[in-house]
């Protein structure tokens, strides 16, 4: 079974790497990823995101997760979004 | 006979009377609402100058007590939102509701101004609007402490603002309708609503000023911040008439004009035990100084920065004065290319100041001598500096940047030059 999960980027997200979204594999070593991995791994692939993914809101499948809670995990097949807050108007 | 005549006459020309005196009672009322609409319509013009304080609808002061026991609607009214009043779930007693309910619209530019209009339009009783350009915060923080409108709509454009109004919604016990507007990219939530969250329960930390992209600089198009802007309007309203939505799921609402689906909406969670404002244990019990708190000011410009000595910057009409005496060098403008093509000076090579590290051997090449030296100018002299201060690291030689940028140079040198 694959072992993918996708990304979405929006806002100052998206526009300091260029990427939308894409599909990243949890390392063959686990099964699910917690959400300090997930801060690392994003952090590994894309420096420019480093900032801004401490101030960025997380959801999983479209809902809030509480980046503190060490129980959530991101598991096959989920979609995780990275939401930075927008303040301009 | 003649009696009878007269009597005829005179019944007729009391009934003409009494039409006229309705008819001109009508026009009385009509020319006073669109007088209102005028002095709304003038003062939504002139937000860059002074703090403006609009209310349409109603006047404040002398129609307040009015406004709180209003349970009628007059004729015109009925017509006028006929096809409101129609709908199911809004109805008589939803426009009833609006008309005894004031909101406040805390920033009137793309998301407020759209708003006030489709809130004016909709019959709400009282309509304040806050704009503040360059006024101190704590004037505003006054304002809306005392405000007395029950909803308060966020359509600023800067994240101290924003905690501000977070605070005071909650401090308050008001609902904030939320909207946000960058480049193509909109947010919509409603905090501090119904047991759900408020600003600070999501975004805790304010981002790092420099992190942050405002409109001026990052560039936003108006139909973004009109489709929010409207959102917001209808969140209000629906807040105002107690329109029964889902009021058990909170979300924020995101739009990505670039993207597909063009909405996305995420699920919210209650307010968080621990928020430090909003939960039953805060630590925040009054308003703060939020300018400290973000550390940028509750502005959607970026301040002019001081960041190179007088000897390390050359002003626009001394360079310029060089240009005319061909003294070999090298221009670096280090704006983004979307910025480059839309003017730049002749002879000028494009780096974005984030490329300038890895880029450095292109200015190298392009240098006419070893000793040449190296300017640099941006839009407005602020990436230019720190972009003197980059070069200077891995670059001999003379390196100075343009003061003030391209836009100094449009007012010192060249009138012709597109300003921005």
């Amino acid at each position: 079974m694959s072992k993918e999960f996708t990304i979405l980027y929006f806002a100052s997200a998206r526009d300091a790497i260029n990427i939308s979204s894409e599909i990243i594999s949890i390392p063959a070593t686990s099964s699910s990823l917690s959400l300090q991995d997930l801060t690392n791994l994003l952090n590994n692939r894309h420096e420019n995101l480093v900032k801004i993914l401490e101030n960025s809101m997380f959801a999983i499948n479209m809902q809030y997760v509480d980046k503190d809670d060490e129980s959530i995990m991101v598991k096959p097949g989920d979609e995780v979004a990275i939401i930075p807050p927008v303040s301009g108007g | 006979m003649a009696s009878q005549t007269d009597k005829n006459d005179y019944d007729t020309l009391l009934e003409l009377y009494s039409k006229l005196k309705d008819e001109n009672e009508q026009l009385k009322n009509r020319v006073k609402e669109l007088e209102n609409q005028l002095i709304c319509s003038q003062s939504l013009t002139n937000v860059n100058s002074k703090p403006i304080h609009v209310h349409s609808n109603l006047d404040v002061k002398s129609e307040t007590t009015k406004l709180r026991n209003n349970n009628t609607l007059s004729l015109e009214e009925y017509l006028r939102y006929g096809r409101q009043l129609i709908l199911p779930g809004f109805g008589i007693s939803g426009q009833l509701k609006l008309k005894n309910k004031s909101i406040l619209i805390v920033g009137a530019g793309g998301l407020g101004a759209p708003a006030a209009i489709y809130l004016a339009a909709a019959g709400v009783g009282k309509l304040g609007i806050i704009d503040y350009d360059s006024v101190e915060s704590s004037n505003l923080q006054r304002q809306i402490i005392h405000n007395e409108s029950r909803t308060v709509i966020d359509a600023t454009d800067n994240v101290a603002t924003r905690y501000l109004l977070n605070d005071a919604c909650v401090l308050t016990g008001k609902p904030l309708v939320s909207g946000s507007a960058l480049r193509m990219d909109g947010q919509l939530t409603v905090y501090n609503y119904r047991g759900g969250p408020c600003y600070r329960c999501l975004f805790p930390k304010p981002p790092p000023p420099e992190s942050i992209l405002n409109c001026d600089d990052g560039g936003v198009l108006g139909v973004v911040t009109g489709v929010i802007g409207c959102l917001q309007a209808l969140q209000a309203i629906k807040i105002a008439a107690d329109m029964n939505d889902d009021g058990t799921s909170h979300s924020l609402l995101i739009f990505s004009a670039n993207s597909n689906p063009l909405f996305r909406s995420i699920k919210l969670r209650s307010k968080k035990p621990d928020c430090v404002i909003c939960s039953d244990h805060p630590t925040i019990t009054t308003l703060q100084d939020y300018v400290q708190f973000c550390g940028s000011g509750a502005l959607d410009k970026s301040p002019s920065v001081k960041l190179l000595g007088d000897d390390e910057r050359i002003d626009p009409k001394s360079y310029y004065a060089l240009r005319t005496k061909c003294i070999p060098h090298v221009l670096v403008d280090v704006r983004e290319p979307v910025q480059f093509d839309i003017c730049n000076l002749p002879g000028s090579l494009n780096i974005p100041l984030n490329e300038l590290p890895r880029k450095v051997d292109l200015i190298q090449q392009s240098l006419p001598s070893t000793a040449a030296p190296v300017y640099i100018i941006c839009r407005r002299g602020n990436d230019s500096q720190l972009a003197v201060q980059t070069l200077k690291k891995v670059l001999q030689g003379e390196i100075k940047d343009v003061v003030g940028g391209l836009y100094r140079w449009a007012k010192d040198v060249d009138r012709e030059f597109p300003i921005y």
